[in-house]
């Protein structure tokens, strides 16, 4: 997996692309600790790029999802795939993790809403 | 007739495995002709047995092996993870869904929900040797996809017309 990064404003984005697994899951979470060390906790993933996830993928989201909240930031997630986004259905995971169906609109809600505490 | 592909490997129980069978069921998969959905769904529930087998079956112990067996045929798809842990059916039949914010203890209902047959056994080494059927005729997934593509087709033949 493959994650590059840019800034909006206060909020970090992390672009994804290829298989969000056990091994990337490990990654992801790697890199996101280092965007805490930071001080950014304003986190947004765009998984257009992500064509596969598994549970361990999940997994690591939700720890990340869970930490977040910790530190009172907020993570988001847009443009999944269709089978990823199935996925997500599937376990019940879309009623629990902020997903938009773009990046505007997630960075936007960043905009107009106070961080999740 | 109705010949039969297969494949056989040993993986160290260590997570950088978890790539290597990636490369080989995708290439197994590309050389069976086996394409689309199905190849979404196959990788996914054979991700989830592997990394069970390697993760809690062989619990990350580097003296054991998983073993992946694939094989393939005109009707039907079938990989069997075996590990060389001591096999815990009950333990799995009996689990509970997850929590919303539980990390792990998704992998086996997404096999559930995804593969045709999923079966559980304990292996002659011991361990668990878990099954993953997958038919290749048309199943409920496939003929739901066919559904959503027509209906698709429709409104775009429809917007042709009006135009």
């Amino acid at each position: 997996m493959n994650i590059t990064k840019n800034q909006s404003g206060n909020v970090t984005i992390l672009n994804m692309s290829g298989r969000l697994d056990l091994a990337s899951g490990a990654s992801l979470k790697e890199k996101i600790q280092q965007e805490f060390e930071a001080g950014n906790v304003r986190i947004h993933l765009n998984l257009a790029k992500v064509d596969f996830i598994n549970s361990s993928g999940l997994g690591a989201l939700v720890s990340l999802m869970k930490e977040t909240r910790l530190k009172h930031g907020r993570l988001t997630m847009s443009n999944l795939a269709a089978y990823v986004a199935e996925i997500f259905e599937i376990t019940q995971l879309s009623h629990i993790f902020e997903i938009y169906e773009t990046e505007e609109a997630a960075i936007a809600s960043y905009n107009s809403t106070m961080p999740v505490q | 007739m109705n010949r039969e592909s297969a494949f056989e490997k040993d993986y160290a129980s260590i997570v950088e495995s978890e790539t290597l069978m990636f490369d080989d069921l995708g290439k197994f998969l590309a050389d069976n002709d086996i394409e689309g959905r199905l190849v979404q769904d196959i990788k996914l529930c054979v991700s989830e047995a592997f990394n069970n087998a390697v993760l809690h079956g062989n619990r990350l112990d580097t003296s054991k092996r998983v073993r992946l067996r694939l094989s393939a045929n005109m009707t039907a798809f079938i990989a069997d993870v075996t590990d060389e842990g001591q096999s815990a059916i009950a333990l799995i039949e009996k689990r509970k869904r997850p929590a919303p914010l539980d990390e792990g203890g998704r992998g086996i209902d997404l096999m559930y929900e995804r593969a045709d047959e999923v079966i559980l056994s304990t292996a002659a080494n011991g361990g668990l040797s878990l099954r993953l059927v997958f038919k290749r005729e048309k199943t409920k997934r496939n003929i739901s996809n066919d559904i959503e593509v027509s209906v698709s087709k429709g409104w775009a033949s429809k917007l042709q017309e009006e135009s």
